[in-house]
């Protein structure tokens, strides 16, 4: 990290695009491969109330109905002493028609315990009966409703497993763009450097080729002193002339001769 | 002698031209051995990478670095950077002097004779060491 850069900026964008790149694409795979949890159907054995009866049997059935039958019993000893006194005030004590009333006494306060009896056995039955199927109904609505709830639950984990998906997913998206936008960031960085360094190198370039070109005027110099020279000459237009001259010869001579003497 | 007389013409210059041509020619033979001289030049001759460009290319490493491709090292590439008056570049006379010195000896002990010494000397195959007398001499080649 350059000196005075973002303190926040703990890679060059180039690692941070390759580090978004990467992880982009496992979790984009990894979202490729995700499975969603099934939903599995809950069931539930419904109750059966005759299993609960037992509890709701009065424990003090059996008292009760020992102490009506005693109840019974001491009613009909105290009807029998009555009609035994009843007889021997009459005399009859003992006689057949006593025996007869005695006998249906014994009879109806018979009956009367049996059904007592058995109203009491039919009361407690059935009032277990209707608790034991309180307590059924009220287990399978239980049952049913924590079925119900489960049902909800794993449609809810489902459903947000889904979204916790999709949200990676997208989060993968993002980090990839991110990625590129830091690739994107580093390039128009590096090209911008590219650019400027360029701009740079070619004034230094051309400061060379001044240099160069300078030296190069300097060794020529002489030969740029000697240019001008001749073009100084060959500009200079018609300067070749011309001379005649004559050599006499023998009859040119003789010629002359004769003109001095003639 | 032929009997009649002999008639010729001749071609004249100015006499200021005439010695104007004898002054370039002088001039001429004097810059010969001057302009048969190789004269390097040392010093760089192509701009060096600029900071900004090293820093780019520093760059691009570091990106293909980050993705796990290959880098290079320029400076292993590009000759050493000469600095010379401020200016920073790369000099080729280091390849000319070894293309040089791969021309046979002879061959350059000839080339280099039509030039000047070390020393300021004319060459032995200079004008001025030419076994013809010259009307006109040259100044010597002295300053």
């Amino acid at each position: 990290m350059g000196a005075g850069a973002n303190p926040q900026m703990t890679s060059n964008p180039y690692a941070q695009a390759s580090g978004a790149q990467q992880g982009a694409l496992a979790g984009t795979a990894a979202g490729m491969t995700y499975q969603p949890s099934q939903v599995q159907a809950t069931s539930y054995q419904a109750a059966d109330p005759t299993q609960f009866m037992a509890n709701y049997q009065n424990p003090y059935e059996s008292q009760v109905v020992q102490q009506t039958l005693a109840d019974i019993g001491q009613a009909q000893d105290i009807a029998l002493n009555q009609m035994g006194a009843q007889a021997e005030a009459a005399n009859a004590f003992g006689g057949s028609r006593h025996g007869v009333a005695e006998a249906q006494t014994r009879v109806g306060y018979g009956k009367q315990a049996a059904n007592t009896v058995g109203q009491l056995r039919q009361q407690g039955f059935n009032t277990a009966l209707g608790a034991a199927q309180n307590q059924a109904a009220a287990q399978n609505a239980a049952s049913q409703f924590g079925a119900q709830a489960g049902m909800t639950a794993q449609q809810l984990n489902q459903m947000a497993g889904l979204q916790g998906a999709q949200q990676r997913l997208g989060a993968a998206s993002q980090l990839g763009n991110l990625g590129r936008q830091s690739f994107g960031y580093g390039q128009q960085i590096q090209q911008q450097q590219a650019q400027e360094g360029a701009m740079q190198r070619q004034i230094q370039q051309q400061l060379i080729d001044q240099a160069r070109g300078g030296f190069q005027r300097y060794t020529g110099a002489p030969q740029q002193g000697l240019q001008t020279l001749i073009s100084t000459l060959t500009g200079v237009p018609n300067v070749t002339g011309q001379s005649q001259s004559f050599q006499p010869g023998l009859f040119n001579y003789l010629q002359l001769g004769a003109n001095m003497f003639g | 002698m032929a009997k009649g007389g002999t008639q010729s013409t001749q071609a004249t210059l100015p006499s200021w031209f005439e010695t104007g041509l004898q002054q370039g020619v002088g001039m001429g033979t004097d810059m010969a051995p001057l302009m048969s001289t190789y004269i390097p030049e040392s010093g760089p001759t192509v701009a060096a990478l600029s900071p900004q460009e090293l820093a780019s290319m520093q760059s691009t490493n570091m990106a293909a670095q980050s993705f796990g491709m290959p880098t290079a090292d320029t400076s292993s590439y590009l000759p050493q950077v000469q600095n010379m008056g401020g200016i920073q570049g790369y000099s080729a006379q280091p390849m000319i002097d070894q293309m040089i010195s791969n021309v046979p000896q002879a061959q350059r002990d000839y080339i280099e004779s039509f030039g000047l010494t070390d020393t300021g000397e004319v060459g032995s195959r200079a004008p001025q060491n030419q076994p013809v007398e010259l009307e006109m001499q040259p100044s010597g080649g002295g300053k």
